[in-house]
């Protein structure tokens, strides 16, 4: 009996990914995610289950839709789609009569194989520049399975692997991945180190990520593929106090990078295209910025900003 | 990073606009009618030594290499020979104001323009076309379904074979014709040996009349030293005279006095013909040699020395102008003239030849940033890491500028025009970014023409018969019903291709014979070998590798459409193949839903998906089979090239609506690249695509401009990046790239406020451009193509 392939629901497949890892890399995002960071930039990535997504400058007012819809969800106002939330049950069958790309499923299953096979295209790219893959989310740590036959796979064809991960997962799950020759690189978010402040930002305390993150570090091989990456917003998680704490944290584990990411606004209107309301952060302020690289640097930490 | 002179010279350059001017015209006139009656080879001879002789010397400010083929600066000559008073005159009133590449001409200069027209009405090659070409081919070109080379132009794209030059001087080369003379003198009189005498005394006036022209330099510099109360000047100016009074008659002694000889056969060529394309091939290994005979004297030791003398030469690289008609102007929009210096690549034995100049000409290029000379960096697996990183730096700034040549592709093109192994390594451009077998041994004629492919389908798709006119102006290759499989619409649209390309090689070959016998390249047909050995010009066939390119427009469109057809006729069913012809008809009204159907669910070539990719290399593979097997008029061959410089914008205004969801009239695709917008996947699926097109297939190469957001190549990292993508495109087969790196915003307000960005430089296609002296359509061209963000 054949057995049926695993699949894992993909979001996208970005090519030419230059920030989240070394080289030329293909960052693929996994959908689904057990925080919700009020200021998630992939917000249409967190739910585990299909999404609609509405791209309304795409719409051309058609109403094709409109007699797909077996609900009454959407309407036309003003010659542009809405969509009612409360009745869309996430059928997706007005998806197929738009044809402007303006209604579409958020993301698509995929198995590892298929996924392996648009990535290793790229290859030549890696090779050149020292890239590969990246797994994103969402959080693929959600994912475990999936993620380790990916690697696998990767690590067949000669291709690395980068993790980007939250860290709130299956510890067991996620040492055993870090361990595999083919991961190559780690980013591991630290967006809070108090657990009460964590649970108010992303809806879930910091014990188990800071607990699989110790557990990564202690091993020196994993440790050398860490880099840490900190999301910055404004008046939650700058302050000097917690900064202090994780330039403290990373001392006491040897972990010697970290990448800032300076809050921006890009996630907004993705929010509403799946029809929520993002909160509006603000990024720190540059003198902020500052004075936090200073006190990591002077933790002896190399540190790098991402920002728009 | 320029020095003062250089700085002022740049200004000045920035702040003249390009005139046309009479003077050249006036010569002209009279030594043609001093002249009538002589051998054609002498009589173009003596015309230009007339010209040479008389025309005025211009020595600009604070110029240390000098010699202008006008009059004024930034001046521009007009060819009546060449051109028809026709289109001219009724056209003059324009160029001050017209949108493209405009020139200034002053009231005075016009009047005697005007009045010199009634010498030449009806004299002109573009005159005697119509009369030349069968009314099926003059009526399809008027059509503008298909363009033929050297109609209103000449033959003029050369890569002399500067070594042999400057070797020889042109002294020895006089030497070598009157050898050449006595011995077919000495075999007695004989019909056939007529021309080649005839063409050898041509040569020996022509270099007689550069050497005079040279000896004026001299002779002004000197009245200038004499006049000039700055001694510093007046050294220069003294240096200046002794330099021209030994070059071009004899071999440099100095790399100064190698870059004004150089310069004086560039000049030569300009006050000649109308000629464009004029390269200076393999520039870092023929004058390096120079630099090292001063720098063993002790001179030239400094690098600033060494690159100000460069900047100076480079500067005079942009003084030289094409007149070209409104079509041309916007087919080959920015003042182009391809004056390509390459730099690096293997040498004749495999070995890398880089060397201190190779860098020094790319900073050089760094520090002025214009238009003129095009950089090309040859790469190849042993190239210098610095060097490849020197071109990285430079793209990484935004100068668009080297342009990146593979050697492993262009040796497999020029191979397949027959050349030794030793000739293939020493490739070097010919024209844009056609490689030709090496060492300045081939004249790659210029375009021969253009085919429009989407046109070629719209044919296809209406039995012959031309929508937007409704007249039969194809092939009858079926209608619709009888098509079952994108395959048949592939094989009808590949006759209609053929059908126009023989259209053209026929064309051309009547008109090359025209140049043959009234207007033979005298310096062209020296500068290029096998030419005075044979006793023949470049028309007749005397280069030793004789080519003429064949071109192709909205190669992507075309691939694109046939792909809507097969997934939305063939595959899903969605519409008949007759309704999708009657959307197009109607150029999508009241269907744009139908539209985005086409745009969004058919794969798109460029986003490295092997079917639609592979109908790309299909087609071009096909056509650049098919016209590489024909013979040209001089016994040479054709060569496939898969490049449209900017004719995608010409060519696209006369086409309906194509089944890629492209709207009718709308500009096709850039060169070799995807349709603007339609490559989704970022700039590594981009490169994959256009590598996966067979390239090598095509003798005279493939275009690709590749365009970046400048955030995606930031830092050490996006360094690495750049050479990482060149790197792959050239594994992947990839002849040539060129990066820009430009950002929407910083363009749409270079539209807005010109005078704050006319160093904004765009590589639009093989050529560099100011992007603010882009007419508006071709301005959104580039800010519409697809903005790789990282």
């Amino acid at each position: 009996m054949t057995q049926i392939p695993m699949t894992a629901p993909v979001g996208s497949i970005q090519k030419f990914s230059v920030e989240d890892g070394p080289g030329i890399r293909t960052t693929i995002f996994f959908k689904g995610c057990p925080l919700r960071c009020a200021w998630c930039h992939n917000p249409e990535m967190i739910d585990f289950g299909p999404q609609l997504i509405l791209l309304t400058n795409r719409c051309i007012g058609c109403g094709y839709c409109i007699e797909a819809c077996p609900n009454g969800a959407l309407a036309l106002v003003d010659g542009k789609i809405e969509v009612d939330r409360s009745a869309c049950d996430t059928c997706l069958l007005c998806v197929d009569a738009c044809y402007a790309g303006a209604l579409a499923s958020v993301a698509e299953e995929k198995t590892a194989e298929e996924l392996m096979n648009e990535a290793a295209k790229d290859s030549g790219f890696y090779g050149h520049t020292g890239g590969g893959i990246t797994l994103s989310g969402g959080e693929m740590l959600s994912r475990p399975a999936f993620v380790e036959e990916m690697v696998r796979l990767a690590y067949e064809r000669g291709i690395g692997v980068c993790l980007d991960t939250s860290g709130h997962g299956d510890g067991d799950a996620l040492f055993r991945i870090a361990s595999h020759p083919g991961v190559t690189d780690i980013l591991y978010d630290i967006k809070c180190m108090n657990p009460e402040v964590h649970a108010e930002g992303t809806g879930v305390d910091n014990r188990l990520i800071l607990d699989n993150l110790r557990r990564l570090a202690a091993d020196e091989a994993i440790r050398q593929k860490i880099t840490i990456r900190m999301p910055l917003i404004k008046g939650y998680n700058d302050t000097e106090p917690l900064i202090e704490e994780t330039a403290a944290f990373l001392i006491q584990n040897e972990l010697q990078r970290a990448t800032l990411l300076p809050y921006h606004t890009l996630g907004v209107s993705k929010s509403e295209r799946i029809g929520e309301r993002a909160r509006v952060f603000e990024p720190p302020s540059q003198s902020t910025l500052d004075s936090i690289r200073t006190v990591l640097e002077q933790a002896g930490i190399e540190v790098d900003i991402l920002g728009l | 990073m320029l020095n003062e002179r250089l700085h002022r010279m740049k200004t000045r350059y920035f702040d003249t606009r390009p005139n046309i001017t009479a003077e050249h015209l006036e010569l002209a006139t009279e030594a043609y009618q001093l002249y009538a009656g002589e051998a054609a080879p002498i009589f173009r001879a003596k015309v230009m030594s007339y010209i040479m002789e008389h025309m005025t010397v211009c020595i600009f400010p604070d110029e240390l290499i000098v010699g202008s083929p006008t009059n004024t600066y930034k001046g521009a000559n007009l060819f009546m020979e060449y051109t028809s008073t026709g289109w001219l005159r009724d056209e003059l009133d324009e160029f001050p104001t017209r949108t493209t590449d405009p020139y200034d001409i002053t009231p005075e200069d016009k009047e005697k323009i005007l009045k010199l027209f009634e010498y030449w009405e009806g004299k002109a090659v573009e005159d005697l076309a119509p009369s030349i070409l069968p009314p099926e081919i003059e009526d399809a070109r008027q059509k503008d379904l298909i363009s033929v080379g050297c109609r209103n132009g000449v033959s003029g794209e050369t890569t002399p074979n500067y070594s042999r030059l400057l070797s020889l001087g042109l002294s020895g080369h006089i030497a070598r014709c009157r050898e050449l003379i006595e011995e077919e003198r000495a075999k007695g009189g004989h019909v056939s040996r007529q021309p080649k005498i005839d063409f050898w005394t041509g040569c020996i006036i022509m270099a007689e009349g550069i050497i005079r022209y040279a000896e004026r330099c001299a002779e002004k510099a000197e009245e200038m030293a004499a006049a000039e109360s700055d001694a510093s000047r007046k050294a220069e100016l003294l240096v200046i005279a002794e330099n021209c009074r030994h070059v071009p008659a004899n071999p440099p002694r100095s790399f100064h006095e190698a870059l004004q000889f150089v310069w004086l056969i560039q000049v030569s060529f300009h006050i000649e013909a109308p000629t464009t394309a004029c390269g200076f091939g393999r520039f870092d290994q023929y004058m390096y040699p120079y630099l090292q005979l001063d720098r063993e004297r002790g001179l030239l030791t400094d690098d600033a020395d060494v690159l100000e003398l460069l900047e100076c030469f480079y500067l005079k690289c942009c003084e030289v102008y094409e007149v070209r008609d409104k079509w041309y102007s916007k087919s080959f929009a920015g003042y182009p003239m391809w004056e390509i210096l390459m730099v690096g690549g293997v040498d004749r034995h495999g070995g890398d030849a880089t060397n201190p100049l190779s860098y020094l000409c790319l900073d050089a290029g760094a520090a002025l940033q214009t238009t003129q000379p095009v950089l090309a960096l040859r790469v190849h697996d042993g190239t210098p890491p610095e060097l490849l990183r020197k071109g990285a730096e430079m793209v990484q700034k935004g100068m668009a500028n080297p342009g990146f040549f593979s050697d492993k592709a262009a040796m497999r093109m020029v191979q397949g025009k027959g050349c030794t192994i030793e000739e293939a390594r020493d490739w070097c451009i010919v024209g844009c970014i056609q490689p030709a077998p090496g060492g300045g041994t081939t004249d790659g004629s210029p375009d021969a023409g253009y085919v429009n492919a989407p046109k070629m389908l719209e044919l296809a798709l209406h039995n012959g018969i031309d929508p937007l006119t409704g007249e039969l102006v194809g092939l009858q290759t079926g209608e619709l019903s009888e098509f079952t499989s994108v395959e048949d619409i592939m094989d009808a649209v590949k006759k209609q291709s053929v059908h126009f390309y023989e259209m053209i090689r026929d064309g051309y070959n009547l008109i090359v014979p025209i140049h043959a016998e009234r207007l033979p390249v005298m310096m062209a047909s020296m500068a290029i070998d096998g030419c005075i050995e044979s006793g023949k010009s470049v028309q007749q066939g005397g280069a030793k590798y004789s080519t003429a390119g064949m071109f192709v427009t909205g190669p992507a469109n075309l691939g694109d459409s046939l792909e809507a057809i097969d997934q939305v006729v063939f595959k899903d069913g969605t519409l008949t193949l007759e309704e999708l012809v009657a959307i197009l008809d109607k150029n999508f009204e009241g269907e744009e839903r139908i539209r985005q159907l086409l745009i969004n669910k058919p794969a798109k070539f460029g986003n490295d998906i092997p079917k639609v990719d592979g109908l790309v290399r299909d087609y071009l593979t096909y056509i650049a089979e098919t016209v590489q097997e024909y013979d040209d008029s001089r016994g040479g061959k054709y060569s496939f090239c898969n490049l449209s410089q900017t004719v995608n914008i010409s060519h696209g205004e006369m086409t309906g609506a194509t089944p890629d969801g492209r709207k009718a009239y709308e500009p096709f695709s850039d060169n070799s690249s995807p349709v603007m917008g339609r490559d989704i996947s970022g700039p590594t699926a981009t490169v994959k695509s256009v590598g996966a097109i067979n390239q090598t297939a095509f003798h005279d190469g493939a275009l690709f401009n590749l365009r970046f957001d400048p955030r995606g190549i930031q830092g050490e990292k996006g360094l690495e990046i750049v050479e990482g993508v060149i790197k792959t495109y050239f594994d992947n087969g990839g002849e040539h790239i060129q990066i820009n790196v430009v950002d929407n915003e910083t363009l749409i307000d270079a539209q807005k406020n010109p005078e704050k960005h006319r160093g904004l430089m765009v590589r639009v296609a093989g050529y560099m451009a100011y992007f603010t002296e882009l007419d508006k359509a071709a301005q959104d061209t580039i800010i519409d193509r697809t903005a790789h963000l990282a």
